[in-house]
């Protein structure tokens, strides 16, 4: 297993190194390790002599194509190493015409889950791996399949609670937050050029920072995802306060699922769901269900 | 500095308890997060975290609070109603600092105590006793000693609690601690002999080889330097490293309105925000990322050493922690020191 990681690390290398000696190459986003060596980040490596700072391991959980909409319309051509999760980011991205699929060189990685740095154990966002059927790659390091994982899901059962116990459940966790913004900043799908929670004319959200507002900031950041959240769990891994926003998002994909049938974030061709109308929508307002 | 007892840790909550019938007790208590500690309001029967995790935000959260109502106001038919806020209403203790928070608070001081005078920091200041831990080293984060603090008789503190075999050595400092001191008397014990030696010689790890001096040259001729594009290109822009800053101290102050009433309050702001810098007119001067980033270290490393003669990093380490991709400023001032580009990697 390992030699197979270095295997790939040193061919990701040889690919990007490729790739920066072409005249147009502006630069590529991969992952290097951070000081501690116990993790990793992303890398911007824009001259070929940089990419030996570029790694491939286990640890490899940033999400580089997060990157991608800040660079639109930068002369050149962008680089960027994508696993399952940031490939379902960046093909949403590139559905959404945040960035050009012309100005990317895509390489394409297998990856055979990534592991908790706390644990140890395979990261729970892998239960959710599903690689992108028709993202057309630049280069892989291999086949681009969904691989077989067991992955234990860590997390109380929303869905078995009462509402009331889900409504006190979710206080409890929103009430850690401290609105730093990490979760928004870090999520590919958060790419409007003006949040809301920016803007203070007209002002959509008040700054006292009560509870009541930390839930609104979050109630507001899920439905502008749901359909569009691919599940790579950035967001829980950036919080500082521990708050467990994967656990949001991905109620939310079940009930997509479940209420819906959509399954497609960074998937499938499924319109994103927000911009799906139907007359079977269960919900008897829209003339679904009554 | 005078050694006043030995105490017994399985004593401590027994004590902040009965202190907590005359004060505001104030100590790390566990968070909402797995493994987290923060400092909070202890209330009887709780259980205090003392060591070797810290909070991840400062000491100043209880000084400088995220959001403070400075008033509330209210109308009626010819009349504007202002209702001051209260800062502090009881006189404060807080257990279990750290060396790096409270040289911090030192720091601060120099831009809430100077005139014009903020006087609510300032009561919170003059209302609270401060109770350090002396520490360890708390993680190899820490580097609190390479920025000249002590922290295990850091100044600015009142009492120091030096960890002994099951409990701890209580020093008084200042006249404030001796007046704690004097409320502590019934939990202590004479010292032994070789508990007094532990404490003479405790030591701490914080490493003391992180090096934030300025680029060769001078910090103004790394300006334009392409090594500010390495140091922002990761950058997300989240501001965590501003939040859990021990010596951030910018805010901003909003109106808001709900009826016929409403309140003014401060709250925390980020030079990492994009709305940091934004003008009324519209007009926002600051408005590339790499711009940004750059400010939050010359201020730290440039701006406030010209202005109030210290660097103002305290070395604990918390940004490299909480940030999303671990930078810290002392890679940051590295890399601005070591222009060869990728000479780190």
């Amino acid at each position: 297993m390992r030699d197979q990681l270095k295997g790939m690390q040193t061919r990701l290398r040889e690919i990007a190194a490729a790739f920066l000696e072409r005249p147009d190459a502006l630069c590529f986003i991969g992952w290097e390790m951070t000081p501690d060596e116990k993790e990793t980040r992303p890398f911007f490596a824009r001259k070929p002599r940089q990419v030996k700072r570029l790694v491939w391991n286990e640890m490899c959980h940033p999400n580089p194509a997060s990157y991608l909409p800040g660079l639109r319309g930068s002369e050149g051509m962008i680089g960027v190493a994508v696993k399952g999760c940031d490939a379902r980011a960046l093909r949403e991205l590139i559905r959404a015409n945040q960035i050009e699929r012309k100005n990317l060189f895509v390489l394409g990685i297998p990856c055979a889950g990534l592991v908790d740095p706390n644990t140890g154990a395979i990261a729970s966002r892998c239960s959710e791996c599903q690689y992108p059927v028709d993202l057309d790659y630049d280069e892989t390091l291999g086949p681009m399949e969904t691989p077989d994982l067991t992955v234990e899901r860590s997390a109380p059962d929303l869905d078995a609670m009462s509402l009331q116990q889900r409504r006190a459940f979710w206080k409890q966790e929103l009430d850690k937050c401290i609105r730093c913004d990490a979760c928004r900043k870090i999520c590919y799908g958060c790419y409007c050029p003006e949040c809301i929670f920016e803007m203070s004319d007209p002002k959509w959200a008040t700054n006292r920072g009560d509870l009541a507002d930390k839930i609104f900031y979050h109630a507001v950041r899920a439905y502008h995802l749901a359909g569009r959240c691919v599940g790579c769990d950035e967001c829980a891994r950036a919080c500082p306060m521990g708050v467990r926003l994967d656990l949001l998002n991905r109620s939310l994909r079940d009930h997509a699922k479940e209420m819906f049938s959509f399954d497609g974030a960074g998937i499938t061709d499924e319109k994103p769901l927000l911009r799906t109308f139907s007359t079977e929508d269960p919900d008897p307002f829209f003339g679904g269900d009554k | 500095m005078t050694v006043i007892g030995y105490m017994k840790r399985s004593a401590l909550e027994g004590v902040l308890g009965d202190l907590s019938d005359t004060l505001e007790v104030i100590a790390p208590l566990p968070s909402g997060k797995e493994g987290g500690v923060e400092l909070g309001r202890f209330e009887k029967g709780a259980k205090v975290v003392i060591g070797p995790v810290k909070t991840m935000l400062p000491l100043k959260t209880i000084f400088l609070p995220p959001v403070e109502q400075i008033f509330r106001f209210s109308k009626s038919k010819n009349e504007t109603m202002l209702t001051p806020s209260t800062p502090v209403t009881r006189d404060r203790v807080v257990f279990g600092a750290l060396g790096c928070d409270i040289a911090a608070l030192a720091l601060i001081d120099e831009v809430f105590l100077r005139e014009p005078v903020d006087e609510a920091y300032e009561e919170r200041r003059t209302r609270t006793t401060i109770v350090a831990l002396a520490c360890e080293g708390q993680g190899p984060e820490c580097f609190c000693a390479s920025v000249g603090i002590d922290p295990v008789r850091p100044d600015g503190a009142d009492v120091v609690m030096i960890p002994v075999e099951d409990g701890f050595i209580v020093e008084t400092i200042t006249k404030k601690g001796e007046q704690l001191g004097a409320m502590l008397q019934g939990a202590l014990r004479d010292p032994t002999g070789p508990q007094k030696k532990a404490a003479r010689s405790f030591k701490s790890s914080s490493r003391s080889d992180v090096d934030l001096s300025a680029p060769a040259g001078g910090w103004s001729a790394v300006w334009e330097s392409e090594a500010w594009e390495d140091a922002s290109a990761r950058c997300i822009g989240c501001g965590i490293c501003t939040v859990v800053c021990p010596t951030c101290h910018c805010f901003d102050v909003h109106d808001e309105r709900h009826g016929n009433g409403g309140e003014r309050f401060r709250k925390w702001d980020s030079c990492m925000a994009v709305n940091f810098t934004m003008m009324a007119h519209g007009e926002n001067p600051r408005p590339q990322h790499r711009a940004r980033v750059r400010q939050r270290y010359m201020h730290k490393l440039v701006y406030f050493p010209e202005n109030h003669g210290a660097v103002a990093c305290v070395g604990c380490g918390r940004c490299a922690v909480a940030c999303p991709n671990r930078t810290g400023i002392g890679e940051v001032a590295a890399r601005m020191r070591d222009q060869e580009e990728d000479s780190d990697g």
